[in-house]
């Protein structure tokens, strides 16, 4: 099996089947800055730079260096590798894929009157985030087992059996196919009518349970920019970008757990549990920046990034197929669709999503700033980005929500906050010129964006590349080493330890911009 | 890896084939160092705008020239409504009335009276709203219950503490708070025990979800079957 990963970009995935609505928070801001392939050689650092169609979605003010007309295009193509250690099993899945960085249309008009130097206007359209992956992990497990979040989502639910069994079910997903198919079941122990998912059953008698997870997720975010920068007199350079991002996202997950004993009559033989979700969803968002040059080999950048306001649908659905065994040992198997659950259709809910507002401070060395080509020598460039990850905000925008949706997502808001923390992310690179050939560097970081400690996760980049610029058209070409840590956990449970795999992403990408200068 | 070196290659054919592109320019600007002012030649434009704006009566040539459709300009009276289909060449060019005005041919598409299928008392089923839910209480309370071995603080139970697939009784000693064997009767600070308590005074019907209201019982399949 192989798997897919960014180009650039290896957003590295969370992987977790109970709990994804508060993971949703970091994979719709945990991922690297986008760009052509000459800003990604340079670590992706464009908060002060400009004079590149990725400022469009970095520093707008940077736009404002165009006084002539580009066309890029950037393709993207990936070929990394998913690790993952779960209770000491290490599984390993490659993936390749292509996308598309920031590709469109810039136009610089100046010198003009008012007094103002020069404008630039710009079109384009980015694959924001890449988020196609796929992960897979197994292990053995004798403590817990991915069908008691099941019994344990049941008992906090306070509601019976018959109110969960209903063509109109509140928790059609995952408590009503395990009632359904007996993963789990009312069990009287000491007099007491408790829950019990059947897996539990061999776990109490010592035994262990095999346990494959899978995660594939396909799509991403994509951004169509409309961007335009002022530059007064080669001092100040001021821009915005009206983005409108655009998500979609499909995710698969898929939950297997089977009986590792020799035992014929212990009630339980294995389940498959598969989970799917599909969110389609467009919003809004601004992007401000502003440009100061001191003196002609030194350019000092600011950019606010509001929050993206995306409004979207998700269309969901589950399956089950549970295999037990009789007292006499004889098999047992039931299978079930949430459709049953859901009206005889997968089940609706609108929802919308804002992601953290983010600032970015920058600075380049530009050696020189001259019209003369040839004594154009190089650039240095570094960027520091601050956004707190905590800051993602879920809330409906619609009539039709479920009745405790709306105090859901506002705790749902609260354990974001508590869950995530701010952080720090370091571009830095730089170019050397030599006439039409340029040669670049570069390399960026990711800081952990969990609260705790113990959770360890950071994304570094190292990239390189080559630039051609003469008569008129431009290409350049990058190789960018990632390196990933994540974790994920398959499942939680609030009266249990829980434990979770280590994920690693390594492998490289290339980036292809070409473009055509009139 | 073989799909890696398609790839490759076929960048470099665009990346050399692009490269004999013509430029008249011999310095190529570059933007991120410095960018000159764009030459715009408006004694061109303002040229344009002579011809453009001249004459009405060359304009409307100009415009019959590049297009057919622009010829019988003046003949277009009826273009809305009465006398539909009568023009220079007898007929009005429509795609959807195209035939019933001959009479030759039979169009499928077209039928005189409009067709409404709108049925404002046809049943629409509700559609289920239940969102995505996690267990949040999960993420507030610790996870961690037991020492790190080295450093003696909490720590969260990660792969590598858990390295026995042997599923010996190293595991749970270490990390059950309590024995398997109490296990079941396991009770956490905060009540969280799987005692099957369902709200009496639920009524059946506040379970579902739907921005409808109607929802049916699903019976289970007996068990042993």
């Amino acid at each position: 099996m192989k798997k897919i990963i960014p180009v650039v970009i290896c957003l590295s995935i969370t992987f977790s089947t109970q709990a994804q609505t508060v993971e949703d928070a970091k994979l719709y801001s945990w991922y690297p800055q986008n760009g052509t392939a000459r800003i990604l050689a340079v670590g992706g650092a464009m908060g002060s730079l400009g004079g590149d169609i990725s400022a469009t979605f970095v520093n707008p003010a940077g736009l404002g260096f165009y006084r002539t007309r580009d066309i890029v295009v950037s393709p993207q193509f990936s070929f990394l590798q998913n690790s993952a250690d779960f209770r000491g099993t290490h599984t390993s899945l490659n993936r390749n894929m292509i996308t598309l960085g920031p590709s469109g249309y810039v136009s610089g008009i100046g010198p003009n009157t008012r007094g103002r130097k020069s404008v630039a206007l710009a079109i384009a359209f980015t694959q924001t985030a890449n988020l196609n992956n796929y992960i897979s992990y197994t292990g053995l497990n004798n403590y817990s087992s991915y069908a008691e979040r099941f019994a344990e989502e049941f008992a906090k639910s306070g509601l019976s059996i018959d109110e969960v069994l209903n063509t109109n079910s509140s928790i059609p997903y995952t408590v009503a196919p395990a009632l359904y198919t007996y993963l789990i079941d009312t069990v009287r122990v000491n007099g007491d009518l408790q829950i019990r998912a059947a897996t539990e059953n061999l776990l109490d008698a010592g035994n262990a349970l095999k346990q494959q997870f899978s995660k594939e997720t396909k799509g991403g975010i994509y951004e169509l920019g409309i961007g335009a920068a002022v530059n007064t007199n080669d001092k100040w350079l001021f821009g915005g970008t009206l983005g409108l991002p655009i998500v979609n996202v499909n995710t698969t997950t898929t939950a297997i757990e089977t009986d590792t004993s020799s035992s014929t009559s212990n009630g339980f033989k294995s389940f498959s549990y598969t989970d799917h979700y599909k969110v389609i969803g467009g919003g809004v968002n601004l992007k401000l920046g502003v440009i100061f040059r001191p003196r002609e080999y030194i350019r000092i950048g600011l950019a606010l990034h509001s929050p993206s306001f995306i409004f979207t649908s998700e269309e969901h659905s589950s399956s089950l197929s549970t295999q037990l065994e009789s007292p006499s040992g004889a098999a047992e198997n039931y299978s079930v669709s949430s459709n049953t659950f859901t009206n005889g259709k997968p089940g609706e809910a609108d929802y919308r999503i804002s992601n953290p507002w983010k600032a970015i401070l920058s600075a380049s060395y530009v050696l020189r700033e001259i019209a003369d080509v040839s004594k154009q020598k190089g650039f240095i460039t570094a960027d520091i980005e601050f956004l707190n990850y905590g800051a993602s905000r879920f809330g409906t925008y619609t009539s039709t929500v479920a009745p405790d949706a709306k105090q859901y997502y506002k705790d749902l808001n609260q354990v974001v906050k508590d869950y995530y923390k701010s952080a720090l992310n370091f571009r830095v690179g730089g170019e050397l010129k030599f006439n039409t050939i340029m040669t670049r560097l570069g390399f960026a970081y990711y800081g952990n964006p969990y609260k705790d400690n113990a959770l360890k996760a950071s994304k570094t980049l190292l990239s390189a590349g080559l630039g051609y610029r003469d008569k008129g058209f431009f290409a350049d070409l990058t190789y960018i080493y990632n390196l990933s840590k994540d974790n994920d956990f398959p499942y939680l449970l609030q009266d249990r330890q829980n434990t979770f795999s280590q994920l690693k992403t390594t492998g490289g990408s290339m980036a292809a911009t070409i473009g055509f200068k009139f | 890896m073989k799909k890696h070196y398609l790839y490759f290659a076929l960048l470099a054919g665009i990346l050399f084939s692009a490269c004999t592109s013509s430029y008249k320019s011999t310095q190529m600007v570059d933007d991120v160092y410095y960018s000159p002012a764009r030459n715009i030649n408006t004694y061109d434009t303002r040229q344009d705008d002579v011809v453009r704006y001249a004459d009405p009566d060359e304009r409307i040539i100009r415009m019959r020239t590049y297009d057919p459709r622009w010829r019988y300009l003046d003949y277009d009276y009826n273009y809305y409504g009465y006398n539909y289909g009568y023009n220079y060449y007898g007929h009005n060019y429509s795609p959807y009335y195209y035939g019933y005005n001959t009479g030759y041919y039979y169009n499928p598409f077209y039928y005189p009276v409009p067709v409404y299928t709108y049925n404002p008392y046809a049943y629409i089923t509700p559609r289920n709203t239940a969102i995505r839910k996690s267990n949040l209480a999960v993420y507030t309370q610790p996870r961690s219950t037991f020492s790190d071995p080295k450093t003696k603080s909490p720590a969260v139970i990660s792969s590598r503490d858990l390295y026995n697939n042997s599923n010996s009784s190293y595991n749970r000693r270490v990390i059950l708070p309590e024995s398997r064997k109490s296990r079941n009767t396991y009770s956490s600070p905060d009540n969280s025990t799987r005692s099957y308590e369902p709200r009496s005074s639920t009524p059946s019907s506040s379970s579902g979800n739907s921005s409808g209201s109607s929802s049916g019982s699903v019976n289970r399949p007996g068990r042993g079957n």
